[in-house]
């Protein structure tokens, strides 16, 4: 009866044995910031644009590449109107197995704005404007088990992104509900 | 001496060729106004580009590419450059619109005559959606702007600067490959870039 417990134990997963490479997409759920405290991903990302209202970050590594995304809706000028602005960029980033770490060499910064000209239905001004940075360093990653978010990784600004697997279409019909769902409950 | 001075500039003016040096001062935003391939003659880089969108049946057509070094300190090469590309395009339910993809990369320079600019590489995608709902309708109406995705492959350039007379900013040839771009230096709002007052 013993000796099974004991193999069991002994041949249990290393706490400190490095985490697998993420695969897929991972969407930003929450991020810890350096000085502790922990904000929802939606308002770090709507709070880089100006006027926006919700947000979303996703990453994804493929081969030998990062790949960093931001969505945000932002309400038009126009009552019930909304933009989503969209941006992506992809650089280099190498996975260190053994320490369980991405490392990008060089940063990219990706930003996207849409301009209407006059006989245009785009509202001119900064709401159709997003933004999204991969920094260089190092990000290493963690392997959560049991919570609610699946992997956690460290930015070179210190910051803890909280991450869960997601899919890389958004949906801004749900997202800009939502937003009207929370501006009715504070009313 | 005087001579001495006179003489390159007016033996590449009757040559048509610009007289040309490393750029000494580069920082702020440049707009490409012409280019040209192959050595041909130099074209309005926004008209070439509008005429190959058309000739490929593309709805949209790059109408600007800019180049921004941001702010550098005097003697210092800038080590970023924000590389902007423009696509002008016209669709249902979003009208004529200007799509701006900004690219921000790091910039590192050996000089010469002509000066080096090396970019590092990367990728942007952008998208926008116009989202409109109707009164007591639960699902808004959508209309997408085309995808748009731009690569920039990690490159060298070649940098020199036409010499200029007068109050002005020297233009920019930028050659990469067998193309090349002029430069022109511009204020954040597009208009000429005059120098500053020392």
């Amino acid at each position: 009866m013993l000796s099974p417990l004991l193999l069991l134990l002994a041949c249990g997963p290393d706490p400190n044995a490095p985490p697998p490479r993420p695969e897929g997409v991972l969407e930003v759920l929450e991020v810890e910031t350096g000085g502790g405290d922990v904000v929802s991903a939606s308002d770090m990302v709507a709070g880089r644009s100006e006027g926006c209202t919700w947000g979303r970050e996703i990453w994804r590594f493929d081969g030998d590449k990062a790949i960093v995304q931001n969505d945000v809706l932002c309400p038009a000028d126009r009552a019930n109107e909304s933009f989503g602005c969209q941006v992506r960029v992809t650089g280099e980033a190498s996975w260190n197995a053994e320490r369980g770490v991405f490392v990008v060499p060089k940063r990219v910064g990706g930003m996207a704005r849409f301009v209407g000209a006059k006989d245009s239905d785009i509202d001119p001004g900064p709401r159709t404007y997003c933004s999204v940075t991969l920094e260089a360093g190092e990000y290493p990653v963690a392997r959560v088990r049991n919570g609610q978010w699946k992997w956690e990784m460290r930015t070179p600004a210190g910051m803890v992104l909280r991450l869960v697997v997601s899919d890389v279409k958004v949906d801004f019909g749900y997202a800009m509900a939502e937003v009207e769902k929370a501006k009715e409950a504070a009313q | 001496m005087r001579q001495a001075w006179v003489l390159p500039p007016l033996l590449c003016a009757l040559h048509g060729v610009a007289w040309a040096e490393p750029p000494a001062d580069v920082h702020g935003r440049y707009d490409v106004m012409s280019m040209s391939e192959g050595g041909a003659e130099l074209v309005p880089f926004a008209e070439k580009m509008r005429r190959r969108a058309l000739a490929m049946g593309q709805d949209c057509f790059i109408s600007r590419r800019s180049y921004d070094f941001g702010p550098v300190a005097e003697g210092q090469r800038p080590s970023r450059v924000a590389i902007t590309e423009q696509i002008t395009c016209k669709k249902g339910g979003l009208g004529t619109y200007h799509a701006e993809a900004i690219l921000e990369v790091e910039a590192s320079w050996t000089d010469g005559d002509p000066a080096e600019l090396q970019v590092g590489g990367g990728t942007v995608w952008l998208a926008m959606t116009r989202l409109q709902k109707p009164r007591d309708v639960g699902v808004p109406a959508q209309w997408a702007a085309p995808e748009y995705r731009w690569v920039l492959e990690p490159s060298t350039y070649q940098l020199t600067a036409e010499k200029v007379w007068g109050r002005k900013v020297a233009p920019i040839l930028l050659t990469d490959g067998a193309a090349t771009y002029t430069l022109q230096a511009v204020t954040p709002d597009g208009s000429e870039r005059k120098p500053q007052k020392k």
